[in-house]
């Protein structure tokens, strides 16, 4: 497991997927929890004019100083929530980077794949949209368990922050359920042990 | 960072719309339109509950005619679209400059022509910001480049349309309009705002040329210093108007000069060549229009070239050119596949031209070849 230490220099964070995956609501959610823990920070997205469907991919930078340039290049970080944008992006992220895959769509075999031709990357691959609706009942909640575990390996935010951040961006009707999921995803690692590092 | 509590994660959007509201904009009418639809979102919310009033219209074209309605009636009004609402927009624009009637239109700008690609980012309306009504009209347009300066440039924006009586296009893009930044609260706070002066006389407004009372004329003498005192007023206000940042200018030879979204991926490229030795400063400039004909013209005559990175396949860096006057090079950068740029490919046209051959003038502008090449060849090759 993966802890990334105090943010002392730029770090880019791509969360991609389909269109009605929750991909900008997620990115927006730790934008916010990283805001909290003191950092500045810059969320950009990009996605088709489609309200679901199409590819949705959202880009978190975050720094202890301003940011001046926005543009992602390179990410350190990638959650990919589907097979395209696994395709499109794991090659994109930068050598020693960090890949979360959701299992649940993007194939076991591609990801060892794409390990063995890029051995010096981190890669782990959970089943995040199967594990929402297993525990859950919707695969709505889908992102934030991804948005957790992402968080509980990496603990690039807070626990604490996050829990703040998705109160504020959540609506009140969802939020226990919301709440759930993050729960459910922070011990996501821990469950999991070391098997979900390929 | 300092005490968190003083900062807000706002979106470029959402930073207009509280902009607009903190400068006492109290009529919204819009129509919807991605890249510019949270403005709307926004302001549906806001203004019913501050005493304000929000429609949505059947149009873009009805959207401006309300907008200039409710000023004229003494409130501060605003509408904003994007690329094929601002086209249906033109010709009432042209009233608001010919009838000095203060308003402020939003163009969040998306890659075009026509529908183009509705939520990519581009920056290819900044002649049409100038020119796309007729006649010589003038207008004031304004550019951020971060979340920050979207909330202070709309509140300026209006400032600027209640002294000088004018329509004010504030040009945002996708990237500015949709990123989400960390803003320091305090950034927010204690901006001059201009209030509207109550009117206490009827008045007669036409689009037509008219004299001080406000009623038509065809009087050639009338016509002429009615056209001119339009340009002058806005002329009287250049220094008001200068607005912008510049970064490293005295001791440079190359300078990039850039605004909206590409200018963050240009700041960071000059920064990174400013920390090689490079001598290389950035110009900012967040007033497009009028243009800052006068600072570039110094500018030019002092460095080697002027970088002008768009994501267009060159507007502003025409009248660069123009403003440059042969006195240095001026080189454009393009971007037209929605796409950012990135600070890389900045830095690598500075060090090209940082060790460019002198020679430039030389260079021959047109390719001759193209007079003997025949119509029929063109339309083949097409």
């Amino acid at each position: 497991m993966t802890l990334l230490p105090r943010v002392d220099k730029r770090q880019e964070m791509r969360i991609a997927g389909e269109g009605g995956q929750g991909i900008i609501l997620a990115s927006i959610i730790l934008a916010e929890a990283a805001l909290e823990e003191g950092y500045h920070v810059v969320q950009t997205q990009s996605y088709g004019p489609e309200s679901r469907g199409g590819t949705s991919r959202a880009d978190v930078i975050i720094a202890p100083a301003e940011i001046d340039n926005t543009t992602v290049v390179k990410p350190d970080l990638l959650l990919a929530m589907n097979k395209a944008s696994f395709r499109k992006y794991a090659p994109q992220v930068r050598p020693g980077g960090i890949i979360l895959a959701d299992q649940t769509f993007v194939g076991q075999e591609e990801i060892e794949d794409f390990k063995r031709s890029n051995p010096d990357m981190e890669i782990y691959s959970l089943p995040f949209t199967s594990l929402a609706q297993e525990k859950l009942g919707t695969t709505m909640v889908a992102n934030i368990v991804a948005l957790a575990t992402l968080v509980g390996l990496t603990r690039i935010v807070s626990p604490e922050n996050l829990r703040v951040a998705l109160n504020k961006h959540v609506p009140k009707e969802v939020i226990k359920i919301n709440l759930t999921a993050l729960e459910a995803g922070l011990r996501l690692p821990l469950n999991s042990g070391t098997s979900i590092l390929i | 960072m300092d005490k968190k509590i003083d900062w807000k994660l706002m979106q470029g959007n959402e930073a207009c719309a509280a902009g607009a509201v903190k400068a006492g904009m109290r009529f919204f009418a819009g129509y919807p339109i991605s890249p510019a639809s949270e403005i709307a979102h926004y302001l549906a919310k806001v203004l019913p509950r501050i005493g304000g009033v929000f429609i949505q219209m059947e149009d873009e074209i009805a959207s401006i005619a309300a907008v200039i309605g409710a000023s004229i009636g003494g409130v501060k009004a605003m509408t904003a679209t994007s690329g094929p609402g601002f086209s249906l927009m033109q010709e009432n624009i042209g009233f608001a400059a010919m009838a000095e009637v203060p308003c402020v239109i939003v163009n969040v700008q998306r890659l075009g022509p026509s529908t183009g690609c509705p939520t990519y980012p581009a920056q290819g309306d900044v002649m049409q910001a100038r020119w796309g009504t007729h006649g010589d009209h003038p207008i004031v347009v304004l550019s951020p480049s971060t979340v920050t300066e979207v909330y202070q440039l709309t509140i300026k924006a209006f400032n600027f349309a209640e002294i000088l009586k004018t329509p004010v296009i504030l040009l945002l893009d996708e990237i500015v309009a949709h990123m989400r930044e960390g803003v320091n609260v305090h950034d927010l706070e204690n901006i001059e705002v201009l209030e509207r002066k109550p009117c206490d006389h009827r008045f007669h407004i036409t689009g037509l040329y008219h004299d001080e009372t406000g009623f038509p004329t065809t009087d050639p003498r009338k016509i002429a210093t009615s056209i001119q005192g339009l340009h002058q007023k806005i002329a009287a206000c250049e220094p008001y108007l200068s607005i912008g940042i510049e970064e490293g200018v005295e001791e440079a030879e190359v300078i990039v000069l850039a605004y909206g979204c590409s200018a963050r991926p240009a700041t960071a490229a000059v920064r990174a060549a400013r920390s090689e030795g490079l001598k290389v400063g950035l110009v900012r400039p967040m007033v497009l229009w009028p243009f800052p004909e006068k600072i570039i013209a110094n500018l030019a005559s002092r460095v080697q070239a002027i970088i002008v990175p768009e994501m267009n396949l060159g507007q502003l860096v025409l009248e660069v050119e123009r403003a440059a006057g042969g006195k240095c090079r001026v080189l454009k950068l393009s971007r037209t596949d929605g796409q950012p740029f990135t600070p890389e490919e900045i830095l690598t046209a500075i060090k090209r031209e940082v060790s460019s051959c002198p020679n430039w003038r030389l260079r021959p502008i047109y390719d001759r070849n193209i007079s003997r090449t025949s119509g029929a060849q063109v339309a083949a090759t097409a």
